[in-house]
């Protein structure tokens, strides 16, 4: 189901652009097909320049983008018929009508699906005479949604789709794109600051931070090998666990992030596997949260 | 398929639908041999990632729940009733465990102890009679 050794749906090798107050570094990742992926990061962190970027929207200085195999400049007018996008500020013209926006998009792609345009205006209840700006923020969100499906797209690239969206439209959206993974050749990349929706429907987190890639993983794992460790009482185990003099060491087989708390040590683990292999005495475990890990590993920067 | 979900629980997501499938085929509301939605589908019905009900499937065939078929999908093993009993006791074994450290913790008897059980499950004996007399009421 996910990257058994079929061609990605989109590969990001080593893209940078240098803006005067901000970078992308060596931004390099790969989106397996029948995979939603979330792109977390806090604002400022690269999400939209590197969506912009897969869109050639903006020119890199460097790296190579290829979608279904097809380099991104070169082969442009082919990849954007395999490509929906939807950016952080819509491009639908605001004086027209949804009818009309739609009757003018459908003459540029062979694949347009009528059916499926008109299936989801009825389902979400979006009204075609109006005009665009007289939708909701929600209304629009989902219009551009169905905009960027409507021609049968293997990859959609959504910027902050769920952004300023009250919970009901946005429980919308997510199912809008579980929908459209059911076909599996399909795949979706949706930059998000809310780690909660990233957490509930996404197969692969990728976390961006200061133009870095920090991960880029599948969901499970990374939930699985970072834990909270608590050791309770003061004894000398926490100590052995928690080096406090060597606070920014990383290894992976002790904590880091480690604090003294009332009544014993609370630290953390990237390699719950290998902590529990050379851990001994009284301690437990918690699991983390997607937000809880994502403050910590992006926060853990600043503080060095 | 009837599948409860907590959003606010603990228990990571995996572990529910694991275990909410696997009551499922204990009480009988899944027959042996029937197909399961696929990964997709339960993933749209249930608002959650493809992996984790790619994960949750896994370990139910590891746990010999279910077994799958390449390209055809997954359908409900035949279970012993011996396997069932096991199932069901490790259900009950966890938070009783639990249990029985908080009462050693506060110094409480063993005999204390299994009274309380004793009580407890008299008390929900009489509550569901109530619950039921109540409906016939209706």
């Amino acid at each position: 189901m996910y990257n058994n050794g079929e061609q990605p749906l989109l590969e990001v090798n080593g893209l940078r652009k240098a803006y005067p107050d901000f970078q992308l570094q060596d931004v390099n990742f790969i989106l397996p097909a029948g995979t939603i992926m979330g792109f977390l990061g806090r604002n400022g962190a690269g999400k939209s320049t590197t969506m912009r970027a897969i869109m050639d929207l903006i020119k890199p200085d460097d790296g190579d983008i290829r979608i279904l195999g097809m380099s991104m400049p070169e082969e442009e007018v082919a990849v954007k018929e395999q490509v929906g996008y939807v950016g952080d500020t819509p491009l639908m013209n605001n004086a027209w009508t949804m009818e009309r926006t739609l009757n003018f998009a459908r003459h540029f792609y062979p694949d347009w699906d009528q059916e499926a345009v008109e299936q989801n205006l009825e389902r979400f209840e979006i009204p075609r005479d109006k005009k665009i700006s007289e939708l909701s923020k929600g209304m629009k969100v989902k219009a551009s949604l169905i905009l960027a499906m409507a021609h049968q797209p293997k990859l959609l690239l959504l910027d902050e789709p769920t952004s300023g969206l009250d919970p009901v439209v946005r429980t919308e959206v997510l199912e809008l794109l579980l929908d459209f993974v059911q076909d599996e050749s399909r795949g979706v990349l949706f930059s998000s600051h809310i780690t909660s929706d990233v957490e509930k429907i996404a197969d692969w987190v990728t976390v961006i931070d200061d133009g870095k890639i920090f991960f880029s993983e599948d969901k499970e794992s990374l939930l699985d090998r970072y834990r909270r460790i608590v050791i309770p009482g003061d004894g000398t185990k926490g100590q052995t666990l928690c080096p406090t003099s060597d606070k920014d060491k990383k290894a992976t087989d002790i904590l880091f992030n480690c604090q003294q708390a009332m009544g014993g040590y609370v630290g953390y683990t990237e390699r719950f596997d290998r902590f529990q292999k050379i851990a001994t005495g009284n301690w437990y475990s918690e699991r983390l949260t997607l937000e809880e890990l994502f403050v910590l590993l992006t926060g853990k920067k600043e503080s060095k | 398929m009837l599948i409860h979900i907590s959003q606010t629980s603990s228990t990571p997501m995996y572990e529910q639908v694991i275990s909410e499938i696997q009551r499922l085929i204990a009480m009988g509301y899944m027959e042996p041999d029937e197909m399961l939605p696929s990964i997709r589908e339960l993933s749209k019905e249930l608002m959650m990632s493809g992996i984790t009900i790619r994960r949750a499937y896994q370990e139910l065939e590891r746990s010999g729940f279910i077994y799958t078929r390449k390209g055809k999908g997954s359908f409900v093993a035949q279970l012993s009733e011996e396997r069932l009993a096991q199932w069901k006791m490790e259900q009950v074994r966890g938070p009783l465990l639990e249990s029985v450290l908080q009462a050693k913790k506060l110094n409480l008897e063993e005999e204390q102890f299994q009274k309380l059980i004793k009580h407890i499950w008299q008390e929900a004996d009489n509550d569901t009679q109530r619950q039921q007399e109540g409906e016939d009421n209706v």
